[in-house]
Formats: C-alpha cells, structure tokens, sequence
C-alpha cells in the first residue's frame, strides 16, 4: 500500500477512534447528571401548557387516526392544545381534518402549499401556550413522552428548545432494521451531545420550544429543505441551549425501501452540508461551546470517514469476492470453504489497521448497546439486525453522501418527496 | 470551558494509547511470526544439510538407505510447503517491500533450489520415485496468481509432489542461474519433467504429466459429486 494512503487512513483511524472514545468518556462523566434528569417529575398541577403543531400534506388515509393518538398522549388536557395545518394538500387532507370541527381542543389552519417549515410558521401566530411541540403527522408517541420534554423545560428554564429521542416504528423491511439499529445507536450519541449542551438537531419529528423564543429568533427559514436543522444551529448560536431528552421517546415511520432511504438520506446530507457551510463560522470557534467545538466538526468529519471507509469497504468487498470466485472457478467449491476456515494463529491478521477497525467495531455495537439501554429498551431483542446496519450503511450510504456532495457542489437541490 | 479543555486532552491521550497499544501488540506478534519462519527455516536448512551429509557419506550405496528414511523425506516435504504458505502470508501483510520479508523469501528460495540438487541427484542415483515442479512467478501479474490458486491446490491433492516456488522479482544470482538454465521468458512459467511449459496449467494438465504410482496413491475416493463438496469443507 503507499505510503500516503497509510498515513490517511491511519490518521482517519485515530480521529474516528478519538471521536468515540470522546463519546463513551463523556457519557461515563455525565451519568449522575442523566440519573438526576430521570428522576425529575413535575406535578400534573405544575406542567405548562403546550401546543402540539401538526403539518399536514396529503395525509388523507392517517390523518384522522394520526390526531387521535396525540390525544391518547398523557397530559393534562385543559393545557394541550393542537393546530393542525393542511399544507395545500390536494387530496381530501383538510375534508377528513373537518371531523375535528368543533373539538375547543384542536385549531384547524389550511393554507397554500409551501413546505413544512411554512405550515409550522403559519401555526406559530396561533400558538397561545409558552411552550410548543413540533411533530410530523405520522409521528406516534410513548404515553409519557411529552413530560418527559416539558419536565426538562421546567427545571432548566434557559433551555430553548428539547429534542425527543425518535425511534423507527415497526421495523418490516431489512432498510427499516438497518434504520432502526441506527437511530438507536443515535440516541447514545444525541444524549451525549444533548449533555454537552451541542445538540446537532432538534428532529422535526418530535421537539418542543419556548414559543418566545422561537418567535424572536425569526421561526422557520427556508433552508435546503432541512428546516430543523437550521433552526437548531440558530438557536444555538444566539446562545440558547438546546437539550436532548433520551427518556421521551416517539416513532417515525422509516423509509420502507432502498429508494425513498436514498431519497431522504440524500436530503439529509444536502441540507446537513448546505447549512453548515452557511454557519462555517461556528466551526472550531469556542464562543459555540461543544456545538461549535466538538458537535459540528465531528459531524463533518464523519462525512469523510463514511467516504473513505466506502473506498475501503468496496475494495475489500470486491477483492474477496474476486478471489473466491477464482478460487471456486479454479479449484472448486471446496477449496473455497477450505480458505475460510483457519486454525493456526499465523493466519490471523496482526495488523494495526485490523485491531483498530475490530475496535471500532466493537465500540459501534457498544454503542448502540447504550443506545438501547438510554433508551430503556430491551438490550439484546433482534441484535442479529446489526448486520444489516453494518452492511447496507458501510455499502450504500457513501453513495448518497458523495452524491449530496456533487449535488452541494453543484449547487442541485433535492426534492423533498 | 476548564474542564472540557481537560477532555479533549484526556480523550487524545487515551487515544494515543490504545494506538500505541494496537502498534506494539502488531509489532510482537508480526515479530513472532518471523521468528516461526526464521526457525523453520532453520530447521529445514539443518535437515537438508544432514541428508546431504548422509548421501556424501555414504555415496552411491545410499540408495539402499533411502527406504527407511521415506516418511523423513515426506515431511520434509511438506514442512517447505506449509513454509510457503507462511512466507505468502507475510508477505501480504507486511508488504513484498518489507526488508524482513524479502531477506526471508530469499532465504526460502535458497533452500528450495538447495532441495531441488539433493533431490535430482538422489533420483538420478537411485531411481527415487519423485515428482517436483518448479514455478516461476512475479507479483502483480493476474495470471500468476490464477496459476498460484490451482498449485495451492495441488499440493493439498498431492502433499508428495515438490513444488517449489520462485519470485522472479527477487532476482537473486540463484534464482537468475536457474532462469537462464531452464531458459524461462515469461511468468508464470512451470517446469516439469524437464519441459517448461507457459500454458496455463489446470490440475488435469498436472495430472496428465503425473506417473501411475502417484496417482493412484492419491486417487479421491469414489465417493458421489455432491456430497464430496460438504465433507471437504472442513479441510
């Protein structure tokens, strides 16, 4: 191998590695804190009200079902009110909402098409209570899960905004298992951010915010169709803290198929690398805290290994194929299972290189280990899932990643549906 | 501000060491694997010198010695080829650049051309029922290392057939004295039975070139197609 190659990949190696050990050291300092967060409570007599925004578009067939459920949500119902607002649907969205007329607990809005962000910026004027919970439509919650986000808002009055812990919803096809390892190994990773006080996103699917505060930081801004993000770095960059909450839980449907992860996944890395470079002024300025120092470089970092790690996985994928084939094209079947079955020490791999990725293996499953245990899920149920994760993300996502940097560099904007 | 300055510190020295850690635990157990080689190298040096010594000592009447010393000369055989695995294996992971590495495969080299003399000359004196094969290869050459796939095999099919394998890339002066006296152009090359062949070799094309003896000592069981592919696989 060159030599330039090594030193990338050994350097790639040690900051990953850095990045990793950053995450299990701060969790390990930060514990009793998350022990103090669980056992908050708050009186039911004590709880704010709240305002629950739901952007509608072409939601027909769930709507109604959607808004029922918000209701089954355990809060107080004299303070919990919802603003659903159709977004210019062109289905029968705002006909099936019209079976809520009436109801003093729901506000029903119907507006242009305009996006998300536009049907949540139409809400806000509307929005009565001091606090606000931004959701999508499909978005379904654990019972306790909005005081869970509000006891957070309680006890630290200077946080802005508290981001849920968003879980896929019934996994079915092998995309949604992968996704589904990935958001719970995400939710160690958010709660370590949210305790550094770095979040890196207050998920659409589910947050809560000070109304005020949304409203002087200016709402919602067009912002290469990840509205969310944008709006948790201005937060953070006017000084607002913004929390993650691991104990308030909700489910997003994820993609069901290769094609809509791609299409999203291609949104995600186009807006997260569009928006970041509109605030490359945060990067490594310690006036941002950890979002400036740790949370945004380490993000984009991230953005590199998958790529390089693309190269590497596809070489050593194709190369192994390659040779198996030979082998069994060669000298048959047998010769080939032969080649992988080892007794002898001397035909381990003693590379660095090999014990450092093994490591980084072992962290990734550590992780998503934490993940489930922040989670309060049950540790080892469908772990075989990891293999899926491993696979189809070592595989397939630096194909949209590279993408969205073509597309960043091209400046080419990606359709949200 | 204090105490996060304090956990990057921290993080980095950590990581440093657990670098540190991988680095030396590579560096003892690659340095292990190299003494295993050195030491086998040694080895077969020795034995090749004893039975040198033995067929100088006792001349032509060796031959009525050589049949008690067969499964002597067997596993002699087959310590070289499980060395040429190891040497191969090395080589991948230390890269065919490293000093250790090619200082080792010449070394290998040696004792193979030395096994070869002793060999053809104890089968010219004695008739010693003995096939060998000597391959030429070099590195990066797609090929070769198709040629290697169907040899590797050979020698788990056949552990008596002597197969003895020559980096050209090494270009040592007795590696070029056996290129120039077998006149080979190309890689890979094979030579047996005095006739260097540049064709791809199957182990059909080998077999054809084996004597009675061999293969029928080795003939596979006459066991049914399908179910030979799952018993094997434990090999």
């Amino acid at each position: 191998m060159a030599l330039w190659l090594l030193i990338l990949l050994y350097t790639l190696a040690f900051f990953s590695l850095y990045t990793q050990v950053f995450f299990l050291l701060s969790y390990l300092e930060n514990r009793d804190i998350m022990k103090k967060q669980e056992q908050r409570r708050v009186a039911d007599e004590d709880l704010p009200a709240v305002t629950m925004i739901v952007p509608c578009w072409n939601e027909e067939a769930s709507v109604y079902d959607s808004i029922q459920s918000i209701f089954d949500i355990d809060y107080p119902m004299d303070r919990f009110h919802v603003i659903a607002v159709d977004d210019g649907s062109t289905d029968n969205t705002w006909q099936e909402l019209q079976r809520f007329a009436g109801d003093a607990r729901i506000t029903l809005l119907q507006k242009e098409n305009g996006g998300k962000h536009s049907a949540l910026n139409f809400a806000i004027p509307h929005v009565t209570t001091p606090y606000m919970c931004c959701i999508d439509a499909d978005t379904t919650f654990e019972p306790q899960s909005l005081r869970e986000l509000v006891t957070y808002a309680v006890f630290e009055p200077e946080v802005a905004a508290v981001a849920g812990t968003v879980l896929i919803k019934k996994p079915s096809t092998i995309f949604q298992m992968a996704q589904n390892i990935e958001y719970q190994m995400f939710a160690f990773n958010k709660k370590v951010l949210g305790l550094l006080h770095g979040v890196l996103v207050a998920p659409g699917a589910f947050s809560l915010f000070k109304t005020q505060v949304v409203r002087a930081v200016g709402g919602y801004r067009q912002a290469h169709n990840m509205e969310d993000l944008e709006l948790t770095y201005r937060l953070q960059v006017h000084g607002h803290r913004v929390e993650h909450c691991h104990s308030g839980i909700a489910y997003t449907t994820g993609p069901r198929t290769l094609k809509a992860l791609f299409k999203q996944r291609m949104r995600w890395s186009y807006g997260f690398l569009h928006n970041t470079r509109d605030y490359k002024y945060a990067i490594f300025n310690k006036s941002y805290g950890s979002f400036g120092v740790f949370t945004l470089p380490m993000s984009l970092f991230a953005y590199v290994v998958v790529v390089v790690l693309f190269f590497l996985s596809w070489y050593y994928f194709i190369n192994f194929f390659v040779d198996a084939i030979t082998l069994i094209r060669l000298a048959g079947m047998s010769a080939f299972a032969g080649s992988l079955v080892n007794f002898d020490w001397f035909f381990i791999n003693t590379q660095a290189f090999f014990f450092l990725s093994s490591l980084m293996v072992i962290i990734v499953v550590a992780t998503i280990l934490l993940g489930r245990k922040t989670s309060k899920l049950p540790m080892l149920s469908h772990i075989g899932h990891v293999v899926w994760f491993f696979g189809l993300y070592n595989l397939l996502a630096p194909f949209w990643i590279m993408s969205s940097i073509l597309n960043v560099i091209r400046s080419h904007q990606p359709s949200w549906r | 501000m204090e105490s996060s300055a304090q956990r990057y510190i921290a993080v980095f020295i950590i990581t440093l060491t657990i670098f540190g850690l991988a680095f030396f635990a590579s560096t003892v157990l690659g340095n292990k694997k190299i003494e295993q080689i050195t030491n086998a190298q040694q080895d077969i040096s020795l034995e090749i010198l004893s039975t040198e010594t033995r067929y100088a000592l006792l001349g032509s009447s060796s031959c009525e010695y050589k049949i008690q010393n067969e499964n002597f000369e067997f596993s002699l055989n087959q310590e070289l080829n499980d060395l040429a695995r190891r040497v191969k294996f090395l080589e991948s992971e230390l890269g065919g650049n490293n000093r250790t590495v090619q200082q080792l495969k010449k070394q290998y080299n040696l004792l193979q051309i030395k096994d070869y003399l002793l060999w053809r000359d104890i089968q010219a004196e004695c008739g010693e029922q003995m096939v060998s094969i000597l391959y030429f290869h070099e590195p990066n050459c797609r090929r070769c290392q198709n040629q290697t796939v169907i040899l590797d095999e050979l020698v788990k099919m056949y552990p008596e057939v002597r197969i003895y394998w020559f980096d050209r890339d090494l270009a040592t002066p007795a590696v070029e004295t056996l290129v120039a006296m077998f006149g080979i152009k190309k890689s890979p090359s094979i030579v047996i039975e005095g006739q260097v062949i540049t064709d791809f070799m199957r182990v059909e094309d080998f077999e054809n070139y084996f004597p009675e003896w061999l293969l029928e000592k080795y003939a596979p069981a006459p066991a049914p197609e399908e179910d030979s592919v799952s018993e094997e696989g434990s090999n």
